[in-house]
Order: C-alpha cells, then structure tokens, then sequence
C-alpha cells in the first residue's frame, strides 16, 4: 500500500461514521421491538393505574373527578391520596394483607426446602432419570383452576376426603375453610402441589452445572454428605436460590387463583370471616365483581395494586438481601481493614515485581521475616 | 324472607337504613334463634351437594321451583323419598327472577326484541314449567290448564301446579333494591354464615361486624 496517508474523501468518511454509529446502535435496536411492546402492553398500564387511583372511577361509569375518601374516613375534600386512606382504613384489607403473608411463608419456605431435596435426589445416580425429572414436573402441567377446585374438595369441611379419614380414626375434623391458618395451610398445599416440582428442576440444573472437581475436593477433604450439601453445593447455588426465592415472593404475595377456586358457597370471596381472602382476590373483588353504580370501586382497586406492588417490591429486596447474606458459606466475614490489608499487601508486591523481577518474592519473605522478628523482640 | 321487606336495606330516595332498620334485626333474630335445627352447611358449596345424597345430611329445605332440579340432580334420579310441602314463612318469597335484555348498540335489535318476545311468551313458559320445573311469570301461564294441574313423580306425586301457585300468589309486595343492596346482602350472609357454618361467632358478635361492615361499604 502508499506509505504516504491519504485523506480520506467526503464519501468515505460519512460512511464509516454510518458504520461505527450502526455497529453501536444495533444492539439497541434489536432489542427496542420488546421494549416498545412492553411500554405499550405494560408500562402504560401500570403508570395509567396510578392515575386512576388518584381518581374517583368507577368500572362502569368512569372517571368522575378527584377522589374522595368518603364516610370511612369522614371528610368529603378531594385529595389524590384519598383513595389510599380509604384502603387503609378498611378492615378487609389488613386481613387480606395478613393473609397473604401468612400463605406466602406458609408456601414458599416448606416449597423451596422440598424442591432443594428433589433436586438433590434428582441429582444422584438414578434407573430411568428421565422419567423421575419428568415426574416431578407433571403437577406444574395441571392448570391452577383445576387444582382448586380438585383440592378444595379434598379439604372440604364435612365430607372431604382428609376431614372423613380423621373422624375414622377418631380424631376431630379440622376445619379447613372455617379455620384461618387452616385454609392457609390447605391454600399452600396446593401451591406446593404445582411448584415444588417447577423448583426442583431448576436447583438440578444449577447443581449439575457445579464443576465436579470441586465435589471431587470436598470428598478429598473428608467432607461427608451433608457437609458438602451444606458448604459446597448451597453456596454455588446462591445465584439460583435468589431467582427461585424472588420469584416465589412476587408469585406468593399475589396468589389468585387457588383461594378464588377455594372458595365456594355463597360468602364472600375469602370466607365468612375473610379467613383466606388474599390481596389480588380483594382487588379484584371490589374492582371487578362488585361493581355497584355510584361508588369509586376501580380507583379502590387501583391502590390496592399500587400497594401490593411497593410491598412486593419491598419484600423481594428484603428477600435478596437475606439471602446473600445466607448463602454465603462458611467462608467468613472478613472485616473492611483486614481487606485493605490485604489489598495493600497484593499491590506492594505488584510494585515489587514490577521493579526487581523474580527475585521479589524472597526479598517479600526475608522482609516479612525481619519484621516478625522486630516484633517478636519488641514483646521481650 | 328479606325480600317480604318493601325498604330492606336502602330506602327509596338511596340510603342505607340496613343497620337501623328494625324488621331486618327481627328477621336476623329469628334465623340465628335456634342452632340444632340446622346442618350448618353453606349452600351451594361442596359439602351442601354431597350431603343430598349422605345419611347424615339434612331433611328439609326451602325450595323455589328450579331447586327441584338440584335437588335430583344431587340426590339421584332413583330416589323416592322427597317431598314438597306448601308453606314458607311469610306467606310466600320471590328472588327476583331473570332478565333479559336487547342492548340499544345491538345489531339486530327487530330480530333480538321478537326472540325475547318468544322466549317468555306464556306457550313457552308453560312449556319450560312442564319440563324443567321453572315456575311461569306470566298471569296467562299460571293459570292455564297445563301449569295448573301438573304433578311430579319425583316428588311422590305432589301437585306442584298448585303448590307453587299458592305460594306465589301469597306474594304481594315489590322490594327495592337500590345500589348497594347485594354489597349488604353478601355481608349479611357472611354474617349469618359465620353463626351458623363455621361457627365461630355467637349471633350478637356477628350482628356488630356485620353493621361495621356495612358502615365501611361507603
């Protein structure tokens, strides 16, 4: 080619700043198609809903003005927080708030406990690992409605299944659906039914994707089973158990389906005594079934959602800090000077290296050496 | 009974006199007065259809018309052995019935008006009551031949004609039901559900939340 450098001409130049601005553009726009859709189908919505709990709206009637919060909190002033206080000042809204609470944790810790022991048996040597992985995955297949409705029979108070067997043996039936903490523990079992299996198959995943040499040095090192389980595999795994743990929050504090197909007579959703009624059931209660002419429901219903939602948010970083902080093995803490200490050793010998080559290590070591001794003489 | 009531819940010009309405607090009472008379089951839920059929369910019912058909539905075809009494307390009760309805935007609005026309012509009302136990609205059908003297072999024979004509014709009053009356009346049924199914409140602690209730609705 010339040795000489050519400006390059007019044409050229604008083409390959064309070139650079689309080889850095082009990620953006690959992407732009979900994004859009997103702000469209998602975005939008959700900003719009914060509208309309700042309004009086009603799911027939519409939009009517500022919201007011009405007799129960007994001012009649239009404020865009009204809606708010009126959810707040409702009775059935703190008991569905205790009773997602109380299903979340009743559904997500015992579920993720048994998807970690599937997954660890799912792992080992099995005839036929197909089918077992496959198995476990067959109650994620039934649709949610089904299973409550199958369930709810199973726990139905006087001739179900469960309630028969224990007056046959003699002891006293227990009340499901009258019972709170009973409906929550019959509402989680089906939960469980469905994504335990989901779970399992995800944490086996996980596992098999831990190198083996790792385990081949656990066994080295004398670790037994449960050892290993609880200080090689389960720090690996931290990565994994946040995704599960945080989808199991945002899934179990909106749960709708199971109490909705749990409920059945002529009450109100949740029970005579809102004994299972969960926020997302309450929402869409008040926005959706009963709608009565006159009253506000849907601007109600949109500050239960926007609540629901902070306090999912809230509870999912909660969630993530919690298991950082316990997944982390047994590997310490170590404190903010011991780190600094070791950094500032790391970059003196990077210094050192740099400068004198191969012999810094042992001028490192006889260095550290005649320090000790310093400091073993000081003492005497 | 709460529709024997011409101002049950909400009065005529739009407010709530449930809680200070005298004749509900009556009728209250008289439900919640006697607990071993009753199975406690919630109606419609799963325990209620099973226990048509079990020994140890439960001997009488209130029945409008249509139930006939849960009711040999849930017990079975082959059962002889219910029957059907003419009285009620109060004299007679009416739910209110079905409505059907050609909305102004529809397309077909001729052809949607002389169906619904057809439908609850008296001919077809008699023919519905015959078969499917559904009691006539219409004067004309109640009183013709057919409805009249129409008896039922699953009920040992009864004649249901004139049963279901006695009781409908001891019914004379128009209940209004404005805004927030089934609001109310979800509330109160969960309130006497709670005295009677689950058992978990006497009849005056589940009075007090249901008027708290009520005071929230607003």
């Amino acid at each position: 080619m010339s040795a000489i450098p050519v400006e390059p001409d007019r044409a050229s130049k604008w083409r390959t700043r064309l070139g650079q601005f689309e080889w850095k553009a082009s990620p953006y726009l690959y992407v732009a198609p979900f994004f859009i859709l997103f702000a469209i189908v998602g975005l939008f919505p959700l900003l719009y809903t914060m509208y309309i709990a700042t309004r009086q709206y009603n799911t027939l009637t519409g939009d009517s003005g500022v919201a007011i919060c009405g007799a129960t909190c007994g001012s009649d002033t239009p404020s865009i927080w009204a809606n708010f206080q009126w959810v707040l000042h409702q009775q059935s809204f703190w008991y569905a708030l205790r009773n997602s609470f109380s299903i979340f944790i009743l559904s997500s810790v015992p579920q993720i406990i048994l998807a970690l022991f599937l997954a660890w048996m799912l792992n080992a040597n099995l005839k036929a690992k197909t089918f077992w992985r496959m198995g476990v995955l067959l109650p994620y297949v039934v649709a949610p409605s089904a299973a409550g409705i199958i369930f709810s029979q199973i726990f139905s108070d006087k001739m179900g299944v469960i309630n028969t067997l224990l007056t046959n043996i003699g002891l006293n039936p227990i009340a499901w659906h009258g019972s709170a903490f009973w409906s929550h523990v019959a509402i989680a079992t089906i939960v469980n039914f469905r994504w335990a299996g989901y779970n399992a198959l995800i944490f086996l995943a996980a596992m098999q994707a831990i190198p083996n040499d790792v385990l081949e040095a656990a066994v080295v090192d004398g670790a037994g089973k449960w050892r290993t389980f609880r200080s090689v595999i389960l720090p690996m795994l931290k990565p994994t158990l946040i995704f599960v743990i945080i989808t199991s929050t945002i899934g179990g504090l909106q749960i709708f389906d199971e109490p909705q197909m749990f409920h059945n007579g002529t009450s109100g959703y949740g029970g005579p005594n809102h004994q299972y009624l969960t926020l997302s059931v309450y929402l869409w209660d008040m926005g959706f079934n009963k709608v009565t002419i006159g009253q506000p429901n849907m601007g109600r219903a949109a500050a239960v959602a926007w609540l629901l939602f902070l306090i999912i948010v809230a509870i999912a970083v909660l969630n993530y800090f919690l298991t950082k902080l316990m997944a982390s093995g047994s590997s310490g803490k170590i404190s903010k000077e011991q780190a600094a200490k070791f950094a500032a050793k790391a970059d003196r010998e990077y210094e050192l290296a740099r400068r004198s080559g191969v012999t810094a290590r042992e001028r490192m070591e006889s260095m550290e050496a005649m320090e000790t001794m310093e400091a073993m003489e000081g003492e005497m | 009974m709460i529709n024997q009531l011409e101002e049950s819940y909400v009065s005529k010009d739009g407010k709530i006199i449930a809680t200070d309405n005298k004749d509900v607090k009556d009728l209250y009472d008289q439900l919640t007065a006697t607990k071993d008379m009753s199975a406690h089951l919630q109606q419609w839920s799963d325990d209620w259809n099973a226990a048509f059929k079990a020994d140890d369910g439960f001997a009488t019912i209130q029945c409008p018309p249509w139930l006939i058909n849960n009711i040999k539905g849930n017990t079975g075809e082959d059962f002889k052995g219910w029957q059907i009494a003419d009285v009620f307390p109060g004299g007679g009760g009416n739910w209110g019935g079905s409505y059907l309805v050609v909305p102004e935007s529809s397309q077909n609005k001729e052809l949607a008006t002389e169906l619904v026309a057809w439908l609850t012509a008296p001919e077809q009302q008699t023919a519905v009551f015959t078969t499917a136990s559904n009691y006539p609205s219409s004067k004309k059908s109640q009183e013709s031949k057919e409805v009249s003297s129409k008896t039922d072999p699953y009920l040992n024979d009864a004649k249901v004609g004139e049963i279901f004509a006695n009781r409908a014709n001891a019914y004379d009053v128009v209940p209004y039901k404005g805004n927030q009356y089934f609001d109310i009346q979800t509330k109160m049924t969960d309130a006497l559900n709670r005295v009677d199914v689950t058992q978990e409140q006497d009849a005056d602690a589940a009075y007090k939340q249901w008027t708290e209730d009520v005071k929230a609705l607003s």
